[in-house]
């Protein structure tokens, strides 16, 4: 997270509803980590594969009631994702609406 | 010869399948509707007239680039049939959940089969074809394959693939399609939803994307009705299948242990194809475009405008509460009154038969067995079967239309609270119709925690077929306008509340249910319009599903209570209702039912156990155990009517649900353990329960 700052990035569930970022890259999922549940491979991979890669646009369109999880459009579907895998993806600063 | 459907979830390859083989496989709106592997044979249109008549217009409709023409003549599909295959969507060939392991195993048996055959059909046949950088994932092949002998021996190739891709998703879609083509099988790209993307201003060049890819490319027929569209699409497949030949990879990005360049590789491949081919429109935001304009886009995209309402700040739960509520009162209102209807009905035809077959000389002990105990179990379960059936509409029409994922969505918080994920919603609002389908429905579940768990809490969603015991209750105890529905709204809340507890015993207790929860990356799709014959079709067949896997169960169990009532255990007919088998069992559990405030508890547990097989036989056996309905406020007061039917709410579910329990469980023993462990947990709640209400005040 603090690395995620310094290094002028955000992260995407850091991302306010309404704006757009360009994905920079997933963070190594930490060890034991409650989101590396998959099967066969780690969550990073399944992100990667789900089209999270460097140089993506993702807007997020809406938080559920409660903030978490939120709804990303990106590569011209949608998708649920909870904070605690947003949090790994790593994005530049958003283009539309108000930094939180 | 088998043709793989492989594609994202909620792509369109059911329906596909069902278009491809004219049958009727479940589709819906919501990504992972398919969760077995279905297979059926390829109807062919017009195809099997053209063959016979003139093989050679082939050659002119032929759209692909293939390499030879057909040396053998065209009646060789006419003796050897093509079977189609539905797979469950997956987004990568590296599996996260069972159903995406079950699609890719398929297609690298596939894959194993077709060089096993190849090789064993053609070794001498054909030489000398270097199709060695074909096969990425390590299988044997490359120095064994005897040559891919391109259009020399059509049909050789036992497996080809017809990858699904939804045009709208092009970009994300791609990634599947290129591992696929990868396997070096036969492939086909078929893209689906090319209506709704030309609906939001984008287009798709299907001859450059073939190009690049190096792949036929065919938009497939939309919607599933337009027959002459269907039938050319199938013609398509057949005539590229004629000539099919491993395809030869484009692109080819192979997996390094250790690292993902491979899918970063992959993807710029895939945009830079995109870029190329592929115009959004409305639709939000390609691969890596540049443009600021996307997240504009994204919020206008019509296919999505209802989200605005149904995922609103303020308006998702309200909107949620009148959805719900207007389910129930068309199942159990409209549902309830068909219900009566029918059972006049049933009780009608009962009578009846009961008067011919007496009438035709038969012994009565015959005529008993069958009007009694099959016809009564039969017609216990008909006479629910409009709850069921309307339910099961209403909950295949939120499918269709997109909303069961807005409601994964919204639950995915408050689900956590049970140690579960938004993906476990769906299953559990169907144990709320019937716990066997709903069983079958945890199969989407990701993880085998979440579904276990899921399937450890299905019993305390209340099922319709308890619904008649409230009822039946409800009028005698606690009787009024109001009152009724009030008591079954707490029971209901009763069975989730409980199901809280236990979910949170269970995951402190037990090791393997102690993780974290699915992480939920569930795929919204869009909105789409309800497709009404569909719906209906869809929900028509759950029912029959429903039926199926019920009704030699029910009709044992009938047969097995009405053994239990009518005889003496010395198997001799009983003459009352007090020495049958099943009133001496009720006699020797009835002190069970002391802490219930139920003294005299003989038919009252007889009815329980009788429900054990089968929760329609609960009132049957109560009239008979009590010599009539109307004589239950002798034995009940209101507070241990509370108690009972909580009892009734919790205790273990009927024998098809406790089998099929077993079935996607694994293990016997478990599910044993789980029903052992359910039983206790509702007597001590139907204990809680009847102390409650005498606080309370009542009787």
């Amino acid at each position: 997270m603090t690395k995620a700052q310094t290094a002028g990035t955000a992260t995407l569930d850091r991302l306010p509803a309404g704006t757009a970022a360009t994905v920079r890259g997933i963070t190594v999922t930490p060890r034991g980590d409650a989101s590396a549940t998959c099967s066969g491979g780690t969550t990073r991979r399944r992100l990667l594969e789900l089209g999270f890669t460097p140089g993506t646009r993702v807007a997020v369109l809406c938080r559920a009631p409660g903030g978490d999880p939120a709804i990303y459009a990106l590569r011209g579907y949608r998708i649920t994702l909870r904070a605690v895998l947003a949090r790994l993806v790593l994005t530049d600063t958003p283009t539309v609406g108000r930094d939180s | 010869m088998t043709l793989y459907l492989a594609g994202n979830p909620n792509c369109g390859k059911s329906t596909l399948f069902n278009l491809l083989c004219h049958t009727d496989v479940r589709t819906g709106n919501y990504p992972g509707v398919t969760v077995k592997i279905s297979s059926g044979s390829l109807r062919r249109g017009s195809f099997a007239h053209t063959d016979n008549t003139d093989p050679g217009s082939f050659a002119d409709k032929s759209k692909f680039a293939g390499k030879g023409g057909f040396s053998r003549n065209g009646d060789f599909f006419g003796n050897d049939s093509v079977t189609v295959i539905d797979l469950p969507g997956t987004y990568s060939l590296e599996p996260a959940s069972p159903e995406e392991a079950a699609a890719r195993k398929a297609l690298t048996d596939a894959q194993n089969g077709f060089y096993a055959q190849f090789v064993g059909d053609n070794v001498g046949d054909n030489v000398g074809c270097g199709n060695t950088d074909l096969n990425p994932r390590g299988n044997a092949h490359s120095s064994t394959c005897p040559g891919a002998c391109p259009g020399a021996c059509p049909g050789a190739h036992r497996s080809a693939i017809i990858a699904v891709a939804d045009a709208t998703a092009l970009p994300r879609a791609l990634y599947l399609v290129t591992e696929l083509t990868e396997l070096g099988l036969p492939t086909l790209l078929a893209l689906t939803m090319t209506d709704e993307l030309s609906a939001s201003g984008g287009s798709v060049d299907v001859r450059a994307l073939s190009q690049m890819l190096g792949l036929p490319v065919l938009i497939a027929p939309n919607g599933s009705r337009n027959k002459g569209a269907a039938d050319k699409f199938a013609d398509d497949v057949m005539q590229y299948l004629f000539r099919a030949q491993p395809t030869k990879s484009r692109a080819y990005f192979p997996r390094v242990n250790g690292n993902d360049r491979d899918i970063n590789a992959r993807y710029r491949f895939i945009d830079s194809v995109c870029r190329r081919v592929w115009r959004s429109g409305d639709i939000a935001d390609t691969g890596n475009s540049k443009s600021n304009g996307g997240e504009n886009k994204a919020t206008s995209d019509r296919r999505y405008l209802p989200d605005r309402f149904f995922l609103g700040k303020y308006t998702a739960y309200p909107a949620f509460a009148a959805v719900a509520a207007s389910i129930f009162a068309l199942t159990f209102g409209v549902g309830g009154v068909i219900c009566r209807v029918f059972e006049k009905i049933l009780t009608a035809a009962s009578s009846v038969s009961t008067a011919y077959l007496t009438s035709l000389g038969t012994p009565s002990m015959l005529v008993s067995f069958i009007t009694d105990g099959l016809m009564r179990g039969v017609s216990g379960v008909l006479g629910y079967l409009p709850v069921i059936i309307i339910l099961f509409t209403c909950l295949d029409y939120l499918e269709d239309c997109g909303y069961m994922a807005r409601a994964a969505f919204l639950f995915d918080r408050p689900l956590r609270a049970a140690g579960l994920s938004g993906r476990s919603f769906m299953p559990l609002i169907m144990g709320f119709g019937c716990t066997v389908p709903a069983l079958g429905a945890t199969r989407t579940l990701g993880s085998g925690r979440d579904r276990h768990l899921t399937l450890m809490l299905l019993p305390y969603m209340s099922c319709t077929a308890k619904i008649p015991v409230y009822a039946l209750f409800c009028s005698l105890f606690f009787p009024g306008r109001l009152l009724p529905p009030l008591v079954i709204a707490l029971l209901y809340a009763t069975g989730v509340a409980v199901a809280l507890g236990v979910s949170a015993l269970a995951r402190r207790f037990l090791p393997s249910l102690n993780g974290q929860p699915d992480p939920f990356m569930l795929e919204l799709p869009p909105w789409r319009a309800p497709r009404p014959l569909h719906i209906l079709r869809s929900a028509l067949g759950r029912t029959a599903e429903f039926l199926r896997k019920t009704f030699t169960v029910i009709l044992a169990a009938s047969a097995a209570v009405w053994f239990l009532s009518g005889f003496t255990p010395s198997l001799t007919p009983a003459t009352g209702a007090t020495d049958s088998m099943l009133a001496l069992l009720g006699r020797g559990l009835s002190p069970l039912f002391y802490p219930f405030g139920i003294a005299h508890g003989e038919s009252a547990a007889a009815a329980l156990l009788a429900g054990l097989l089968a929760k329609e036989a609960v009132i049957s056996t109560l009239a008979v155990g009590t010599g009539g309905l109307s004589s239950l406020p002798f034995i009940f007061t209101s507070s241990s009517a509370g108690a009972y039917m909580t009892f009734v709410l919790l205790y273990p579910p009927c024998v098809a649900a406790s089998s099929s329990l077993a079935v996607e469980l694994g293990s016997r023993r478990r599910a044993l353990a789980m029903l052992v462990c359910q039983t206790a947990v509702a007597y001590a709640a139907a204990i809680a329960m009847g102390w409650l209400l005498r606080l309370l005040g009542m009787p």
